[in-house]
């Protein structure tokens, strides 16, 4: 049994039995915490009820999660990506969409996985570098980022989080990519 | 966060949420497909109707006058066409992105396949002669698409040698002229009709003009019928106030407006115009006995 079957056994059950819907909380909750704290500037108290907004939605609409979505954590990505964007809406503290937030450890990653850009971020001084170049980044661009490097997740699953085409969630990561190297090759070490 | 999943679990019980029935998902997903094929249906016909203009047996005077490529596509396309078809093929390319997988692809593809599957089905429903007649079932509850006068009268440039009038000379025409008409709108006939050498015809503005015919190619496939609208290209002669023509090209069809202005006009002149055939007979003649020639260029 792969996952996405486990994952709609899972769905069907929760469907036969609201009590079952406390395991889909409880598998992505930590994990989706973290995601909207990264692509917002929510306090913790406002990332969990949007959260439980999120989750309601997504109990809602449970039958509307079908075998054509690469897996069901994206669609619930996807859920909680658009509500942050609705809760910034609201609350106007933004003026343009959302933001992401790149700490310490999404920079590791980054760095660790791509051999390029390790070469150049070795020092902790290449990574104040590269810390300043993401930054200079579009949101768009370090959310692809954030989604392929630190979330793992594949290009079609960003896809269905970020409903752009596979081949924009590619540019987007390899354009984010040039970029990157761009500024730390500017860099003189 | 503590126990978020009881939480939710004590919100979900409280409040009695139920996740929607599929019935619903199926049902927004079908409306939504339905509208992209309304929407669809309608950018076609309206595409149709651009076709119909663009290919219109009127247009290739538009060349003398547009100058450019893209003045002529504007001044023979029918803009309102075209802003249909845009205005309609946008909502079709919205709703398909708003549908469930519509983002998967890219927007480029969309749009191409888009305007490609319009393409074709606008030009069969062309080729099928059916935006014509749904055309002109609009016009009537739409009066800015009735504006062939509008359009024949932008087309009106004396200074350039271009009329747009009716004929008023008589010729020798077909025994079975309706039929002939007919055939001949539709592009099939090859009957010829000799073309007298001196016509005179009354422009759109209502003024008589004496036109020679010496340049124009006698075996040139026209339908030339008395008080039937016609486009005459040619040369005009301030001083001598004659138009050389070297051209004559119908409209469409004389619709009831034009022949009301006709009579509009010989009713200014006196005159009580005789119908044959649903053309106006004899119609320079009585004009011309009339004596009251006012205002021939």
């Amino acid at each position: 049994m792969n996952i996405k079957n486990d994952e709609l056994l899972l769905i069907k059950r929760t469907l036969a039995d609201k009590e079952n819907f406390t395991h889909i909380v409880q598998k992505y909750e930590n994990a989706l915490f973290k995601y909207v704290k990264r692509i917002s500037s929510f306090t913790d108290e406002q990332i969990e009820d949007l959260l439980q907004e999120v989750f309601i939605s997504v109990y809602v609409n449970l039958r509307d999660f079908d075998e054509k979505m690469s897996s069901f954590s994206a669609w619930i990505y996807r859920i909680a990506r658009n509500k942050t964007i609705d809760a910034y809406r609201k609350t106007r503290s933004r003026p343009h969409g959302h933001c992401v937030y790149f700490d310490e450890r999404v920079l590791e990653i980054l760095s660790s996985q791509e051999e390029n850009l390790s070469e150049k971020a070795d020092t902790k001084l290449a990574k104040e570098k590269l810390k300043k170049a993401i930054e200079k980044l579009k949101d768009i661009e370090k959310e692809v980022l954030e989604l392929r490097f630190y979330e793992q997740k594949s290009y079609l699953e960003i896809s269905d989080i970020l409903q752009v085409p596979v081949g924009t969630v590619s540019t987007l990561i390899a354009r984010a990519k040039k970029k990157l190297q761009k500024e730390l090759e500017n860099y003189k070490f | 966060m503590k126990n978020l999943d009881k939480k939710i679990l004590e919100k979900i019980k409280k409040e009695k949420i139920k996740p929607k029935p599929s019935w619903r998902f199926v049902a927004q997903r079908v409306l939504i497909y339905f509208a992209i094929a309304l929407f669809f249906g309608f950018s076609v016909f309206a595409l149709s109707a651009l076709f119909a203009n663009l290919f219109a047996d009127e247009v290739h005077f538009a060349k003398t006058l547009a100058g450019g490529l893209l003045n002529y596509f504007l001044l023979t396309a029918g803009l309102v066409w075209i802003g249909f078809s845009v205005f309609f093929a946008s909502f079709v390319f919205i709703l398909y992105r708003k549908s469930k997988y519509g983002y998967r692809k890219s927007a480029w593809a969309v749009v191409l396949i888009l305007f490609v599957l319009q393409a074709v089905f606008a030009f069969g429903i062309y080729k099928s002669e059916f935006s014509k007649k749904a055309q002109d079932f609009v016009k009537v509850f739409v009066p800015i698409l009735s504006s062939e006068d509008a359009r024949e009268l932008m087309w009106h440039k004396p200074e350039k040698g271009l009329f747009v009038g009716v004929l008023l000379t008589e010729i020798d025409l077909p025994e079975d002229f309706a039929n002939f008409l007919k055939k001949e709108s539709g592009g099939g006939l090859q009957t010829q009709i000799q073309i007298p050498q001196e016509i005179s015809f009354i422009s759109l503005d209502g003024e008589i003009v004496k036109a020679k015919t010496s340049k124009l190619d006698q075996k040139s496939k026209v339908i030339l019928a008395l008080a039937q609208r016609l486009v005459f290209a040619g040369v005009w002669d301030e001083q001598k106030k004659i138009l050389q023509v070297c051209a004559l090209k119908p409209s469409p069809k004389t619709p009831a407006k034009t022949k009301a202005k006709i009579q509009k006009t010989l009713k200014a002149l006196g005159l009580t115009p005789q119908q044959k055939n649903g053309v106006f007979k004899d119609l320079l003649e009585q004009i011309e006995e009339s004596g009251k020639i006012t205002k021939c260029r």
